[in-house]
């Protein structure tokens, strides 16, 4: 048995020639191309599996909110049953507030004109009463009031001041003054009013007669600026004054009470 | 059937050097596989490969698996060395069925070359990829006095390797080509169908127990 050594080298050296060959136009594109298809798989992969988690989340997200939608309903509902029960409420506060603003506005409506009623009851019974006692005190003999009230009108007169008696006569010499009075009066009258008033104003007095049965009884003395009345007119009216002032008063307690 | 199997055929002289039957026949089978490989991959696709390039791509790849799977390590740096000594010793035993080719396998120079290619790039990688005092150091493992035994245990595997594939490939041609002096034409034809089963078993076997070696010498499996 012989080993031929060249031969031996000669297939060590054609052996790792063909190495090369075939690592140069066999493995090394074939392991190239099937890198590329490994990544080109692996790109395919990765976004596969990058839609598949996006689809993951959607799902997820989508169950989340279906199982959220029945909370969130129970919640909208709540939540509308609590805002029509409060606008129930408001309306019914506002209805009540309107119905009670509408009774009291009747009620002031009706006490005013309950107080006008009244008040203009009062008055045509202070007219009928001041008709009916002017009339009675027409029948009445005026000449037995007149000198009495005369004497009051006087004495009104000189209860005054200086001054007051003294603008009175306004500075006129004599001082003019009419007398009315529901009858003529006397001359023993008229003498006595000129004189006590002359006195009283320090001046000489032209007085006026004047006979005004409006007065039914009594005097009243019109100097130029000045009235000085004392006569049943003027007293039926203060009355017929004072009892319509008291009856509005009454009538504007009895509506605030 | 007269010369002696064990003597190689001068074809011709290069100056002062025969250049032998299995060396021109390994130049041959070079050259087919050289430009069929360049043909082949001439206009690879990344997307819908033609049946060509399938077959190129699954041979590669499985011979990828299959030494990954031996090395128990990344199989491409390895590939270009073990991947052609299968594909070699593939077409090598199986041209010894075509009539008037003799298998460059069937030489003993030609096994011996590939078990020398194969002890010396275990020996390099072994070195380059240890470092040089540790992968001698692996020659003392487990104990100094076994250093002896292990250097010769490594040339013994790549003798036994060499002798294995001489002898199981010149033994299968030898017993066609006496076969067929003796019978006839067609009666070795189940002994050739035996040979190209045996001749693909040698590849694997070869490359198997290469890839265990250069496994064992960089360190990614048991050194055996």
């Amino acid at each position: 048995m012989h080993i031929d050594g060249w031969t031996l080298l000669l297939q060590a050296v054609n052996f790792l020639i063909l190495v090369w060959l075939l690592r140069r136009f066999l493995y090394r594109p074939i392991l190239a191309v099937i890198a590329e298809r490994q990544a080109a798989t692996e790109r395919v992969r990765t976004e596969a599996e990058a839609a598949r988690q996006a689809a993951e989340a959607a799902r997820q997200t989508l169950e989340a909110q279906r199982t959220a939608l029945p909370a969130e309903r129970d919640r909208l509902i709540a939540a509308a049953r609590a805002e029509a029960e409060a606008e129930r409420a408001a309306l019914l506060e506002k209805a009540r507030q309107e119905a009670d603003h509408a009774l009291e506005e009747a009620r002031n409506r009706l006490a005013d004109e309950r107080a006008q009623a009244l008040d203009a009851l009062r008055r045509h019974a202070a007219d009928l009463g001041t008709q009916l006692a002017t009339r009675l005190l027409r029948d009445a003999p005026a000449n037995a009031l007149t000198r009495p009230l005369l004497d009051e009108a006087c004495a009104a007169v000189e209860s005054l001041s200086d001054s007051q008696r003294h603008a009175l006569a306004d500075g006129i010499d004599p001082v003019p003054v009419r007398l009315s009075a529901a009858s003529l009066l006397s001359a023993e009258d008229s003498a006595l009013a000129r004189d006590r008033l002359a006195a009283a104003l320090g001046r000489p007095v032209a007085l006026e007669l004047v006979e005004d049965p409006s007065l039914i009884a009594g005097v009243e003395l019109h100097f130029a600026h000045s009235v000085v009345r004392r006569s049943w007119k003027q007293t039926l009216a203060e009355a017929k004054e004072e009892m319509t002032r008291h009856d509005s008063a009454r009538s504007a307690a009895d509506a605030l009470a | 059937m007269t010369e002696s199997p064990l003597t190689t055929p001068v074809v011709f002289l290069l100056g002062p050097v025969p250049v032998t039957l299995p060396v021109v026949v390994t130049w041959g089978l070079m050259a087919v596989m050289a430009l069929g490989s360049a043909l082949a991959t001439r206009r690879l696709r990344v997307e819908r490969p033609g049946p060509v390039q399938t077959v190129l791509e699954l041979v590669v790849e499985s011979l990828r698996r299959q030494i990954a799977e031996t090395m128990q390590t990344d199989a491409t740096p390895f590939l270009p060395l073990l991947g052609t000594l299968f594909l070699y010793l593939a077409v090598a035993n199986l041209s010894g069925l075509v009539p008037g080719l003799k298998a460059p396998t069937a030489f003993l120079e030609t096994a011996a070359a590939l078990a020398l290619v194969v002890l010396l790039a275990s020996q390099a990688l072994g070195i380059r990829r240890r470092g040089l005092w540790a992968y001698l150091k692996g020659f003392a493992h487990p104990t100094p006095l076994l250093l002896p035994l292990n250097l010769l245990s490594e040339l013994t595997r790549a003798f036994s390797l060499s002798i294995r594939l001489f002898g199981n490939v010149m033994s299968g041609e030898f017993v066609i080509a006496i076969v067929l002096s003796l019978a006839g034409l067609f009666v070795p034809v189940p002994l050739m169908a035996l040979e190209l089963l045996l001749g693909l078993v040698q590849a694997y076997i070869f490359t198997i127990l290469a890839a265990v070696f250069i496994g064992g010498a960089v360190g990614t499996i048991e050194k055996g």
